[in-house]
C-alpha cells in the first residue's frame, strides 16, 4: 500500500514550455529553447543538457514549495541518462582514444543527482533510477515510499535528453524534464512546510496487467513525457486517475485529488 | 537500542564474477583468498588487469536475442541459481507482489561502443543494433522481467558504484511499506572500453593488481559480474538484512570527502536502523577499491565510528571493482561471513598502510560473525552501508 503525498511544488521544462503554467496553456513561449540553468553557475563547470534541465525544474519546484534544495531528499529518474555525454565520449575514443576525465565523471546516470547535492550542499541520500516506460511511475513510487516511512520532503525529478541521431536514427524525441516536491500527508512527521498543498496524490498502482507481459512496447518517445498528463491535471486543478506510464502501456496510474 | 526497521530474511543469493561462474566457485575462491584478476580482454592503449567472467558466457535465449548485450548475458547468466527461489517467491506471494531492482552503471554500453565504432568505420550502425533494446537501462531489465516472470515494481538503479547496494535499500523500503512481499535485488555490469578508459583518464586505474589498504597501492582494477539476493518479508533464512544507511558527501563528483563524514553517516545510519551498537559489528566489508583518497576517507570513517579494531577487508583484490554489481556481490560476501563464520583475507593489502589505523586481515580469519557491515561508495558522493546479521 503506497500512501498519500501532498504536492507542494511543480517544475517543468520542455522546448517552448519553460514552466508548468506554459504547458497548461498549450501555447509555446517564444525563445524558451534552453533550460534556465542559472543555479548551475554555482557549479563552475560545463554541464550537460540533462543536468541543466534537472537544475531548472528542481529550482522551480523547490521555490514554489518554499523549501530549499539543500533540505530535500532527491529522487531522479531518467530512462537513458547522460546520452549526449556518452556520444561525446564515444567520439573521443574514435579520435585519440583518450577520454576527458571531467566528461567521464559527469557521464554517470547519477550525475544530475550528484551535482544537485554538491551545488546545494545537500547531504541527504539521493538516488537515480531508470525503468524504461515506467520511469515516471518508479520515481513516484520511490518518492512516496520514502515519505511513507517518515522524514523530510522529497523532490521527485524526471528528465530525458533527446535521443542522439547518431546512435538512434529515426527516433525523434523531445527533451522533457519535470519535478514535484512531495510531502507527507497527515500522520506523523510535520515536514518542513505547513502551506496548503496543490493537490494530493494517492493510490499509485498497476492496472490489471493482462496485456502487459508479452509485447510490452518499448519507449518510442521520451519516456519521461509520461509525466505530462499529471502536470496538466495539477496545473488545471483537476481531480481524477492519471496514467503515469506512456499511452499504450497503462500499467501504472495515480489518483489526483484537489486539496 | 531497538530497531527502527524490521529485519528481512535473505532467502537466496547468487553471484557470477571473475572468481567463477557459480556461486559455489565464487565463494570457494574468496575462501581461498584467490585473485580472479588477469589480463584485460579488451584492446586498450594502456596496461591494466581486469576481473573478467570466465568464458563461455551463455548466449541469451533466442526469444531474447534482440536484447543481446554482454550486460544482458551476464544479468541472465547470474539468475540461473536463484531462479528456483524466485519461482517459489512468485508462487507464494504472486508475481505482482515481487519487485525486481537491479543496479548497473553501464547498462548495454559495450554494445553501443561496438555499434558506434562500426558507424564511424562504415557510415552505418549494425543492422541488429537498437539503442532501446540493447543499450538503455530498461533493456536488460526487460530481458530479466521476461525470464523471471516478476510483475511487481521493476527498475534499474544507477548511482554508479553504490548502485546495487542502493537497490537493497529501495527493496527494504518497499517491503517496509507493505507495497511488496519479496524483492529480487542485484547488480550487473560488464567490462567496457568507456569505463576502463574513463578511470584511466582520472589516473586511478592501476597497471598492476590492485592493493586496497596497502601502502603499495597504485589504483583500482575494474571487474565485471552479476549478483542477486532474494529478500522476503518472512522466512527462515540464517541471515537478515538488518539496516541500510545512506548519505551524500556533497563534496565532489569523483573524489570522496576526505573527512569521511558521508561514509560515517551511512554506516551509523545502518547501525541505528537496526538498533545495533558499533561494538556488535564483527566485520566490515570495505568499499576500498585501492585508491589513496578512498582509503584515507573510509579509514577515518571507520576509526572514528568504531572504538575497537574491527576487521576491515576489501574483496576487490579478488574480483576487481564490480561497479554497479559491487554492492550486491559484497553483500553476498558479508552474508557468507555470517553463515560460514570466516572473514576473507584482504587480497593485495599486504603490506598494510598502517597509517590508516585499521585492522586489515591479510590472512583469512575463521571466527563467528554476528553482524557485518558492507560499504559501497560512489561517484556523486553517493554512500550506502548495508548491515546484515543473524538476528531479526
Amino acid at each position: 500500500m503506497i500512501p498519500r503525498a501532498r504536492v507542494l511544488g511543480v517544475g517543468l521544462w520542455m522546448p517552448g514550455f519553460p514552466s508548468p503554467a506554459s504547458w497548461v496553456t498549450g501555447r509555446p513561449v517564444a525563445g524558451a529553447d534552453a533550460p534556465n540553468a542559472a543555479a548551475q553557475a554555482k557549479m563552475r563547470r560545463r554541464s550537460s543538457l540533462l543536468v541543466n534541465m534537472v537544475t531548472d525544474v528542481a529550482a522551480q519546484a523547490s521555490e514554489q514549495a518554499g523549501i530549499p534544495l539543500s533540505r530535500l531528499r532527491v529522487v531522479v529518474g531518467s530512462a537513458f541518462g547522460e546520452l549526449t555525454t556518452l556520444v561525446e565520449m564515444l567520439e573521443e575514443r574514435e579520435g585519440d582514444g583518450l577520454l576527458s576525465p571531467l566528461r567521464f565523471q559527469n557521464s554517470v546516470h547519477n550525475s544530475a543527482a550528484g551535482q544537485l547535492s554538491i551545488a546545494h550542499k545537500n547531504k541527504s541520500p539521493a538516488t537515480s533510477l531508470a525503468a524504461g516506460n515506467d520511469t515516471v511511475a518508479m520515481v513516484l513510487l520511490e518518492a512516496m515510499t520514502l515519505l511513507a516511512l517518515g522524514g523530510d520532503e522529497v523532490i521527485a525529478i524526471v528528465a530525458d535528453e533527446p535521443l542522439p541521431r547518431s546512435i538512434s536514427p529515426g527516433h525523434e524525441t523531445t527533451p522533457v524534464a519535470a519535478a514535484l516536491v512531495l510531502g507527507q500527508d497527515g500522520g506523523a512527521g510535520a515536514g518542513l512546510v505547513s502551506a496548503p498543498p496543490l493537490a494530493i496524490l494517492e493510490d499509485l498502482r498497476q492496472v490489471p496487467a493482462a496485456a502487459a507481459s508479452a509485447d510490452r512496447p518499448m519507449e518510442v518517445d521520451s519516456p519521461c513525457a509520461a509525466i505530462l498528463p499529471l502536470i496538466s491535471t495539477l496545473g488545471l486543478g483537476r481531480s481524477g486517475r492519471v496514467a503515469v506510464s506512456p499511452s499504450g502501456d497503462l500499467r501504472w496510474s495515480i489518483e489526483v485529488r484537489t486539496a | 537500542m531497538s530497531a527502527a526497521f524490521p529485519a528481512y530474511p535473505v532467502s537466496a543469493y547468487a553471484a557470477v564474477n571473475a572468481l567463477g561462474t557459480t556461486t559455489r566457485d565464487v565463494i570457494a575462491g574468496l575462501h581461498a583468498g584467490r585473485s580472479g584478476l588477469g589480463a584485460c580482454p579488451l584492446e586498450l592503449p594502456f596496461e591494466t588487469p581486469t576481473g573478467t567472467v570466465p568464458e563461455p558466457l551463455p548466449a541469451l535465449p533466442q526469444s531474447l536475442s534482440t536484447w543481446d548485450s554482454r550486460t544482458a548475458r551476464l544479468a541472465v547468466a547470474g539468475l540461473d541459481e536463484i531462479m528456483p527461489a524466485v519461482r517459489r517467491a512468485i508462487a507464494r506471494h504472486g508475481a505482482d507482489r515481487v519487485a525486481m531492482i537491479v543496479g548497473t552503471t553501464t547498462a548495454g554500453l559495450g554494445r553501443t561502443e561496438d555499434a558506434y565504432h562500426e558507424l564511424r568505420r562504415t557510415g552505418s550502425l549494425p543492422q541488429d543494433y537498437e539503442l532501446h533494446r540493447q543499450h538503455s537501462f530498461g533493456a536488460f531489465m526487460e530481458a530479466l522481467r521476461r525470464v523471471t516472470g516478476i510483475d511487481g515494481p521493476c527498475f534499474a538503479v544507477s548511482t554508479a558504484c553504490s548502485a546495487s547496494a542502493k537497490a537493497v535499500g529501495h527493496a527494504q523500503r518497499l517491503l517496509a511499506t507493505g507495497a511488496i512481499d519479496a524483492a529480487l535485488v542485484g547488480g550487473v555490469d560488464a567490462l567496457s572500453q568507456t569505463t576502463l578508459r574513463g578511470f584511466h583518464s582520472l589516473q586511478i586505474l592501476s597497471p598492476v593488481f590492485c592493493r586496497p589498504f596497502s601502502r603499495e597501492r597504485r589504483g583500482i582494477n575494474i571487474g565485471e559480474g552479476a549478483a542477486y539476493l532474494l529478500l522476503e518479508r518472512e522466512g527462515d533464512a540464517a541471515v537478515h538484512l538488518r539496516g541500510v544507511g545512506e548519505s551524500s558527501d556533497a563534496h565532489h563528483m569523483s573524489a570522496p570527502d576526505p573527512t569521511g563524514e558521508g561514509a560515517r553517516t551511512a554506516m551509523a545510519g545502518a547501525l541505528a536502523q537496526a538498533g545495533v551498537a558499533p561494538g556488535e559489528v564483527d566485520y566490515i566489508n570495505a568499499h576500498s577499491p585501492g585508491t589513496r583518497l578512498n582509503d584515507l576517507s573510509e579509514g577515518l570513517a571507520v576509526s572514528s565510528l568504531f572504538g575497537r579494531p574491527v576487521p576491515v577487508a576489501s574483496t576487490k583484490g579478488c574480483t576487481g571493482h564490480l561497479l554497479g554489481a559491487g554492492g550486491a556481490t559484497e553483500a553476498i560476501f558479508s552474508i557468507v561471513a555470517i553463515e560460514q563464520g570466516w572473514i576473507p583475507r584482504s587480497v593485495g593489502s599486504d603490506p598494510v598502510d598502517t597509517d590508516l589505523g585499521l585492522h586489515v586481515p591479510t590472512a583469512r580469519m575463521d571466527t563467528p560473525c554476528r553482524n557485518v557491515l558492507s560499504n559501497s561508495f560512489a561517484f556523486g558522493g553517493n554512500n550506502v552501508s548495508l548491515l546484515f546479521g543473524r538476528d531479526r
